[in-house]
């Protein structure tokens, strides 16, 4: 741990890199408090549960948008515009008419792919290369310290417009180009946590016992990274959330006219004085999503951290 | 000494690989200045009689170590769209930035300090429930859609601060004033809930040590003990957190401009990348990755003054 004075910097500047606007490093940083009674975190409580369930039930609604009896949610003119929420339309239709209950569910769609898809490509090839990195140490360890202090660097949001704008706007490449951008910073956090375990004493046993390295690292390392990787893994779904939607805020995201949150809540940005519901609702979808996964990630650490403190 | 010279050199490896990246990829992007300049009717000839003149027919290595060269002597070259060179326009462009910068951090404190340390006074108590509470709604606001919030609010439901329409502090300090309130705002929630929520759970630390029993039983009063004695150990995360923040706003907080119309760094950023101005866009990176590098550095350095014991620990490697 040459560096250990840097360390828990560098993991939140990640983070904060990874969502200029809106980052939330606080989370990661453990908001466990260290007066707070030990018994809170035996339990998930019931805020995780609820929080769980609102992401289960957009993840449902997202999966089920095509089967579900919506309206289109780029069909213009079938409707009235600017009608308010109504038995027909539950929130109301936008400025062409288009239905917003079934453009906010569609929205979800693009959301939740992008972030959980582009978490999971990040946490198989940023926990690979972290694990590593980790356990053998010397040059690619080396290596990933040097490139992720170039990304750091990087204004994140001029690499991503490029980026889409190079690759092209539709969800397959947003989502590699946002995954490929988690890959250095859940691999700096993979490392950390690896360090802590390499060189306890079931992994000399295990060595000592003539355990192979690569069983080591999966059989032995690899359970103990998992629980905190899954509490990270969720906050930084919500950043992702977060930036997927900056992308299409900015119309750079998943061309229209398939719906997207952040694009909805730009085009009700433009009608605020006349219909501030068209923006609000896409607004509150986004807010709920990623407050509940902040939420959960964050009483999952707490959860795993106290379990482990308990041995 | 050997601590400040390793820094350094990363810094220059960082300024080089980002602007070689970004210079190369931006090259790479369909479109080019050419288009914007003469719009998509233009004959061939034109064309390619402005894509010698700008060098543009050089291939994109090489226009890189040209620009490298001429950056190395100070000279960052010029828009390809207006002319205008590209140091001056970052001359123009960076006070506005600073000015939101300094406005956003300063709401951001204001609130963060007193709420951090009441927090953590009397951690799950009324008030640090509340502001914990709130600092955790706010930190899963994306700044989009707080900054579209404030402007429902602000502007147009009570029409207090303008929404867009950025005034000079030369032309009128009030006004301008007014037109960054929103946009500072923006930016100054968004760190206030990071801010107080690492300072309480420092700060919370800080006051079971022993040095603060030891104040408590001499009888110092306690905001005495909480200002003189607890806050300034409690800043180290605070500190790091808000030095990594600003190293990101210096180069202008994107979206923020973007939606309020600001002409900082970012609004000039986003707008040359629609343009393909290359030689903006990288100047504006290069710069960026410079501010947050240094920012850091003196992140290091100010540790020491916060706690001199760090001193010894960082300079004797």
């Amino acid at each position: 741990m040459r560096d250990s004075p840097s360390e828990p910097r560098l993991t939140e500047a990640v983070v904060a890199a990874a969502a200029p606007v809106a980052a939330a490093p606080g989370s990661l940083n453990g908001a466990v408090s260290p007066a707070g009674p030990a018994y809170v975190g035996r339990t998930l409580g019931p805020g995780f549960w609820i929080s769980i369930g609102w992401v289960v039930l957009m993840i449902l609604a997202a999966l089920a948008a095509g089967v579900l009896p919506l309206q289109d949610p780029t069909a213009i003119g079938d409707n009235l515009p600017r009608l308010g929420p109504t038995g027909g339309h539950l929130l109301g239709t936008d400025e062409l008419g288009r239905d917003l209950f079934a453009r906010v569910v569609f929205g979800a769609r693009t959301s939740l792919i992008v972030g959980f898809s582009s978490i999971a490509f990040g946490i198989v090839v940023g926990g690979a290369i972290g694990l590593i990195a980790g356990y053998y140490g010397g040059r690619l360890d080396a290596a990933l310290n040097g490139l992720s202090t170039v990304l750091l660097a990087f204004p994140v949001l001029i690499f991503l417009l490029t980026v889409v704008t190079f690759l092209g706007q539709n969800l397959f490449d947003v989502t590699l180009t946002l995954g490929i951008l988690s890959v250095a910073p859940i691999a700096r956090i993979i490392r950390a946590n690896t360090l802590a375990y390499a060189n306890r004493e079931f992994v000399l046993a295990a060595r000592a016992l003539g355990a192979r390295s690569r069983r080591i690292l999966i059989r032995e390392i690899l359970p103990n990274v998992l629980p905190s990787a899954l509490a990270f893994s969720l906050v930084a779904v919500a950043v992702v959330i977060v930036a997927e939607g900056a992308l299409s805020f900015l119309g750079l995201s998943v061309r229209p006219p398939t719906p997207t949150w952040g694009g909805m809540i730009a085009e009700g940005g433009q009608v605020l004085a006349q219909d501030p519901l068209v923006a609000l609702w896409p607004a509150l979808a986004m807010f709920m999503t990623v407050l509940a996964l902040n939420f959960a990630g964050d009483r999952l650490q707490v959860y795993f951290e106290v379990r482990e403190g308990g041995l | 000494m050997r601590f400040l010279a390793a820094r350094l050199a990363q810094l220059v490896l960082v300024l080089v690989t980002v602007s070689a990246v970004s210079f190369l990829l931006l090259n790479h992007l369909p479109g080019n200045p050419i288009i914007t300049l003469l719009g998509p009717a233009a004959t061939p000839q034109a064309v390619a009689q402005l894509t010698v003149q700008l060098g543009l027919d050089k291939p994109a290595w090489l226009r890189y170590f040209i620009w490298l060269g001429n950056a190395l002597q100070g000279n960052l070259g010029s828009s390809y769209v207006n002319h205008q060179p590209v140091l001056t326009s970052i001359g123009q462009r960076l006070p506005v930035t600073l000015e939101l910068l300094v406005l956003s951090q300063v709401i951001a404190l204001a609130l963060a300090i007193p709420l951090g340390i009441i927090s953590a006074l009397r951690p799950s108590q009324l008030v640090d429930r509340l502001s914990s509470g709130a600092a955790f709604g706010l930190l899963s606001v994306p700044g989009f859609i707080l900054a579209e919030l404030l402007v429902y609010l602000f502007a147009v439901r009570y029409n207090l601060f303008p929404a867009t329409g950025y005034v000079h502090l030369t032309e009128d300090p009030f006004q301008n004033l007014r037109s960054l309130t929103l946009p500072a705002l923006t930016l100054g929630l968004g760190s206030m809930a990071v801010y107080m929520r690492v300072l309480r759970t420092d700060m919370i630390a800080t006051l079971q040590q022993d040095f603060i029993t030891m104040a408590r039983s001499k009888g110092l009063p306690t905001w005495w003990i909480l200002l003189r004695h607890a806050l300034r150990p409690s800043t180290f995360t605070l500190v790091t957190v808000g030095g990594l923040n600003v190293g990101t706003l210096i180069g202008g907080a994107f979206i923020v401009e973007y939606i309020f119309q600001v002409p900082g760094l970012g609004l000039l950023t986003i707008n040359s990348i629609y343009a393909r101005d290359y030689l903006v866009v990288t100047s504006t990176t290069v710069l960026v990755a410079a501010g947050f590098v240094i920012v850091n550095l003196l992140v290091d350095l100010l540790y020491t003054f916060l706690d001199p014991r760090v001193r010894s620990a960082r300079f004797a490697v």
